[in-house]
């Protein structure tokens, strides 16, 4: 898949990256459909973060659609409320 | 920033603009004397969560949903002790929140797509940073899809 990555400060880049998977049961994988840029992605866009692998994905302000989750996955409600049991 | 504050009112606030004299002096203006109930600190930094300190009204609550990269700050124990202050702090739990606020947004009452000023491909990603970041093209929300 697409993802945007960062490699260093000010350095974004667009790659591709393997696709995620489910390696726990409580994970769940989602189709993103579309991410925003969030304020506290600049600091680490500016350096301010330190520890951070080089070509960590960004992008924690994401929503998208669950396409597959691991055995102790269940879906509470009719919409999103997804919980592990 | 004028932009920022320009849309801030036509979404029902008062915009207080620090260009134009000290944020509690504005807001005790704007409340009689007396400062606001709340204040939500959004930046994530010394300079604002003193003013929101230096802003709030005895006995109110200080909100800060910034996030922070320092790993310490400056902090006025007398202003926040003397009020008697209610402090919070941390990374709301959103997820706790769509129940009460899904109904608002389908109902038209919250609008919150207003605040987003750009869509691009993820293709676009490092211009979208770009742009966020230097507040160009009036940027407040930068929307990607892939």
């Amino acid at each position: 898949m697409n993802a945007i990555t960062l490699h260093g400060p000010g350095d974004v880049r667009v790659e591709s990256v393997p696709d995620p998977r489910i390696v726990d049961p409580t994970d769940a994988v989602l189709r993103i459909t579309t991410s925003a840029v969030c304020g506290s992605d600049l600091h680490q866009h500016h350096g301010r973060v330190t520890g951070l692998d080089p070509g960590i994905v960004m992008g924690h302000e994401f929503m998208g659609v669950v396409e597959e989750v691991g055995p102790a996955v269940r879906q509470s409600s009719w919409w999103t409320a997804w919980t592990t049991a | 920033v004028d932009y920022r504050l320009k849309l801030a009112e036509e979404l029902g606030g008062i915009p207080v603009n620090l260009d134009r004299g000290d944020p509690a002096e504005q807001l005790r203006a704007q409340t009689r004397g007396r400062g606001p109930d709340a204040v939500l600190e959004c930046v994530g930094h010394e300079t604002p969560f003193t003013q929101a300190i230096q802003a709030v009204r005895a006995g109110g609550t200080v909100s800060s949903v910034g996030v922070y990269v320092e790993s310490s700050m400056g902090f006025p124990p007398r202003d926040a002790f003397f009020k008697d202050l209610t402090l919070r702090m941390g990374i709301c739990n959103a997820r706790n929140f769509i129940s009460p606020l899904m109904p608002l947004i389908q109902n038209g009452r919250l609008r919150p797509t207003r605040i987003i000023t750009h869509t691009m491909p993820l293709a676009d990603a490092p211009k979208g940073y770009a742009i966020f970041d230097r507040k160009e093209d009036r940027a407040i929300k930068v929307m990607l899809e892939p």
